[in-house]
C-alpha cells in the first residue's frame, strides 16, 4: 500500500523541552488515520510538522516520495497551497470573505480557475448550496466545519490534515462530519490524517496512533472507542 | 468590488482612512500653493507618519489573518504585495481630497495636476506603508492559536 505520509522526526519546543521525541508514523493513502493523545502530547506539533507549517529539527518529513522537511519558505508554501488541505478545530474562516470565497481561497491565491463542476459537487455533497453568499459569522459552528471541510478537500490535495476537527460540535454533529469524512476517504481515496483527544472521535478512523509525551506509545487497527480508550495513558 | 482574499482581515478604520487622506489632501495642496520649504518639510514628515501608525496598526490586528492565509498557501510577496496595494488604494484616496482641495482653495483642476496629485499620494502612501508590509510578510504561517474562540 502506498504511503502519503511518512514521519520520522524530533522537534525541541520552547525553553528546550522536546515536544517530538523521535515520532514515526505512516499515513496510508486512501485511509483515515487518527492520532490520539492528550493535551501536550505533540498532536499539532507533529501536523505543523506534516503539513509544512514548521521543520522538525531531527528526521524527516516525506509528502507521497518528496522529501518536505528540507525545503524553503517559497516550496512550502506552493506545497501547503497545493497538496496538503487543513481543517482546524476553531476560528479557520475568514470572517470578511463569503462562504463561497473562502472556500475558494485556495484556487484564488493560486490564480487558477476553479473547476466549477468539482466545487459545485463539494457544495452540494457539503450540502452548503443554500450558504454560499453569507459571511461565516452567521453560521452555526457545524455548518463553519463544514466549510472548512470543503475547503481542504477542493484542492484534491494529497493529504488533508484535521487538527481536532469536531472540538466544538456535540456528539451528533461529530458523528456527521466523521461520517462525512468517512464517506470522502471510502469514495474518493483521499488520505486523512485526524488528530483529537477524544477516543470516541478517534474510533471512526481506520488506524489510531497513541501519542504521549511526544512518543507514539500504541497502535490500534480496526479501532473501538473502548480499544482506543485502553490504549491510552 | 469584490476584493481578493489578500486583503482578509481586519479592515483599516474608517476615521484611520479619513486622517490618511486629509493628510495627504493636506500635504498635495500645500504643495500646489507652492508653501516654503520650512512648512512642507515638517509636513511630509507627519503625513508619512500618519499613514505609517495606520498601517501598522492594521498590519498588527491582521496577525492571525496572515497567518491563516499563509498557511492556505499566500506567498511572502503576496502579502506584500497585498498591504502595498492597499496603501496606493489610500494614497488615491489622498490625492483626490488634494484635488477637490486644490479647486476649492485655488480653483484649478488640470489633467496635469491630477497626475501629479496621484503620484504624490501614492508613492507618498507606499513608501510609508513600507516597513508594515515587510513586517506582515514575514508573519509566519501557523493555524490558529491554540484555545482562542
Amino acid at each position: 500500500m502506498s504511503v502519503a505520509v511518512g514521519v520520522a522526526a524530533s522537534v525541541r519546543g520552547l525553553e528546550h523541552a522536546q515536544v517530538l521525541r523521535g515520532v514515526d508514523l505512516d499515513v496510508p493513502a486512501g485511509r483515515l488515520t487518527a492520532v490520539v493523545g492528550g493535551p501536550g502530547a505533540g498532536k499539532t506539533t507533529l501536523l505543523n510538522c506534516v503539513g509544512g507549517l514548521m521543520r522538525p529539527d531531527r528526521g524527516s518529513v516525506h509528502l507521497g516520495a518528496d522529501r518536505i522537511s528540507c525545503l524553503g519558505d517559497a516550496a512550502l508554501t506552493r506545497l501547503r497551497r497545493d497538496r496538503i488541505g487543513f481543517v482546524f478545530a476553531t476560528c479557520s474562516l475568514f470572517p470578511t470573505l463569503s462562504v463561497g470565497q473562502n472556500i475558494l481561497i485556495g484556487p484564488e491565491l493560486a490564480g487558477a480557475r476553479p473547476e466549477r463542476q468539482w466545487f459545485d459537487k463539494v457544495v452540494e455533497l457539503l450540502g452548503l448550496a443554500p450558504l454560499l453568499q453569507v459571511r461565516p459569522a452567521v453560521l452555526t459552528p457545524e455548518q463553519r466545519q463544514r466549510v472548512a471541510c470543503a475547503r481542504a478537500f477542493l484542492n484534491k490535495p494529497d493529504v488533508v490534515l484535521a487538527d481536532e476537527p469536531t472540538s466544538e460540535l456535540d456528539r451528533t454533529e461529530a458523528a456527521a462530519l466523521l461520517g462525512f469524512l468517512r464517506m470522502w476517504v471510502r469514495k474518493l481515496g483521499q488520505s486523512v490524517l485526524l488528530a483529537t483527544r477524544d477516543p470516541f472521535v478517534a474510533a471512526h478512523a481506520d488506524q489510531v496512533y497513541v501519542l504521549s509525551g511526544g512518543r507514539i506509545v500504541d497502535e490500534v487497527t480496526r479501532p473501538t472507542v473502548e480499544s482506543v480508550r485502553a490504549a491510552m495513558p | 468590488m469584490r476584493a481578493h482574499p489578500v486583503h482578509a482581515g481586519y479592515r483599516m478604520t474608517a476615521a484611520a482612512l479619513v486622517c490618511c487622506a486629509l493628510m495627504i489632501g493636506a500635504f498635495i495642496l500645500m504643495i500646489v500653493a507652492h508653501a516654503a520649504a520650512y512648512w512642507l518639510l515638517p509636513m511630509f514628515a507627519v503625513t508619512e507618519f500618519v499613514v505609517y501608525k495606520a498601517f501598522a496598526v492594521t498590519v498588527r490586528r491582521r496577525r492571525r489573518d496572515v497567518a491563516l492565509l499563509r498557511c492556505f498557501g499566500a506567498s511572502r510577496s503576496q502579502v506584500f504585495n497585498g498591504v502595498l496595494t492597499e496603501a496606493a488604494w489610500v494614497g488615491m484616496a489622498g490625492a483626490a481630497v488634494g484635488l477637490l482641495s486644490v479647486f476649492v482653495f485655488l480653483d484649478r483642476l488640470t489633467f496635469d495636476l491630477g497626475v501629479f496629485a496621484a503620484l504624490v499620494g501614492g508613492s507618498g502612501a507606499v513608501l510609508a506603508a513600507l516597513v508594515p508590509a515587510v513586517r506582515a510578510s514575514r508573519i509566519p504561517p501557523s493555524g490558529p492559536p491554540v484555545g482562542m474562540v
